[in-house]
């Protein structure tokens, strides 16, 4: 495969599907979908390190397209975004460094992935049980965000968009270098690290963390883009066919959060989170045609509820409003 | 594709930035003109207050 090559028909078909499939989760959930999508790609022949850098490319420009769709339904803090990002990047860096040590004694692969299943079966296991609890009528647990919202070392600011009277900056830049630190140290782009995170730990509301995190993700979809580009190993014709595709996905994935109810929302997540650690359990123990196929079923199986979802909601919407939709017509 | 690989082995550098710029570009003129495509639609979406 090289960097910019025009694909065959068949090619283009499945590369249009697997960008919009990872557009409606990606912005329905805040996340990039690299998990989802470099698996794709290596299956439909990109070596690794192109699945990985077509991915971020395409990552980049799908992330920007939710973001607009975001901000225009006012799910972004981006007081918030930007001292995340004060934090993610020192993170980023900090992760970075460490698991160039690890690489040193010959530990990266085994530390990395164990690291990965432990993260992702604990952020999954507490969504899963949160998201259940609030399903059957209990009121979100608030005491993890007053934890975060208890460290009040000065300056304080307050997050009127995500309705947060008083927060020290500390405590969001902390968090932002929390989650830097393992996303860089996963080797992901970090969107299901900080999603939980803004949710459960600052107690922002669960749409405004997804619209928010997506800003983080344009950031560092793009670091990375550059970085992978400068070796030559994005294939751009490739990211711009699954941007198309993204685009028109990720306009329905973010529509879809409007009607969603928020516990769903985070059922839907944790599920995925849940999946993802089987399959990297899966390869963890070799049997990789499994991890593949547990991450496409995935994928697809995700795309019909949350669309599902968002007609259901326009549907009853209109049925509900019938003169405001003559009117705009 | 030529230039860009011509391009590539000279300067990785500017070619990554291009492929950057080209990508944030893309994603943006695509969104906006899928926000006018879905408002033709009647699928316009407002802030939720």
């Amino acid at each position: 495969m090289y960097a910019g090559s025009i694909p065959t028909l068949p090619l283009a078909i499945a590369l249009l599907a697997v960008g919009f499939c990872v557009g409606v989760a990606g912005s329905f959930f805040g996340v990039g979908g690299a998990f989802l999508v470099t698996p794709a790609l290596n299956i439909l022949g990109f070596p690794m390190a192109y699945a990985i850098g077509t991915d971020l490319a395409h990552m980049t420009g799908k992330s920007i397209i939710a973001s607009i769709r975001h901000r225009r339904l006012g799910h972004i803090d981006f007081r918030a975004g930007a001292l995340l990002l004060a934090g993610t990047l020192p993170g980023v860096k900090f992760g970075a460094m460490s698991v160039m040590k690890l690489e040193k004694i010959g530990a990266t692969e085994l530390v990395v992935r164990l690291t990965y299943i432990v993260v992702l079966t604990l952020i999954g296991g507490l969504v899963l049980r949160e998201s259940l609890r609030a399903n059957r009528g209990y009121q979100r647990e608030r005491h993890r965000a007053l934890l975060v919202r208890r460290f009040r070392i000065p300056p304080l600011v307050s997050l009127s968009a995500s309705n947060i009277k008083s927060i020290s900056i500390w405590g969001i830049i902390l968090l932002g270098f929390a989650t830097g630190f393992l996303a860089s140290f996963l080797g992901v782009g970090g969107g299901f690290i900080r999603m939980p995170a803004l949710i459960y730990l600052i107690g922002m509301p669960t749409r405004l963390a997804i619209g928010t995190d997506l800003i983080e993700v344009v950031f560092s979809g793009a670091f990375g883009t550059y970085l992978y580009a400068h070796e030559g190993r994005v294939d751009v014709i490739a990211a711009l066919v699954m941007l198309m595709g993204a685009s028109v996905g990720s306009h329905l994935g973010t529509l879809a959060t409007r009607y969603v109810e928020s516990g769903r929302i985070r059922l839907y997540f944790a599920i995925t989170i849940l999946c993802t650690a089987l399959a990297v359990t899966a390869k963890q123990l070799g049997m990789r045609s499994v991890s593949a196929g547990i991450l496409l079923t995935l994928g697809i199986a995700l795309v019909a509820p949350i669309l599902y979802g968002l007609f259901k909601g326009i549907r009853d919407e209109r049925t509900a409003c019938p003169e405001k939709e003559l009117e705009a017509t | 594709m030529e230039t860009g690989a011509v391009l590539l082995h000279a300067s990785p550098g500017v070619y990554a930035a291009i492929v950057v710029t080209g990508m944030v570009a893309t994603g943006f003129a695509l969104g906006c003109a899928l926000d006018r495509v879905m408002r033709l639609f009647g699928l316009q979406i407002d802030r939720v207050e």
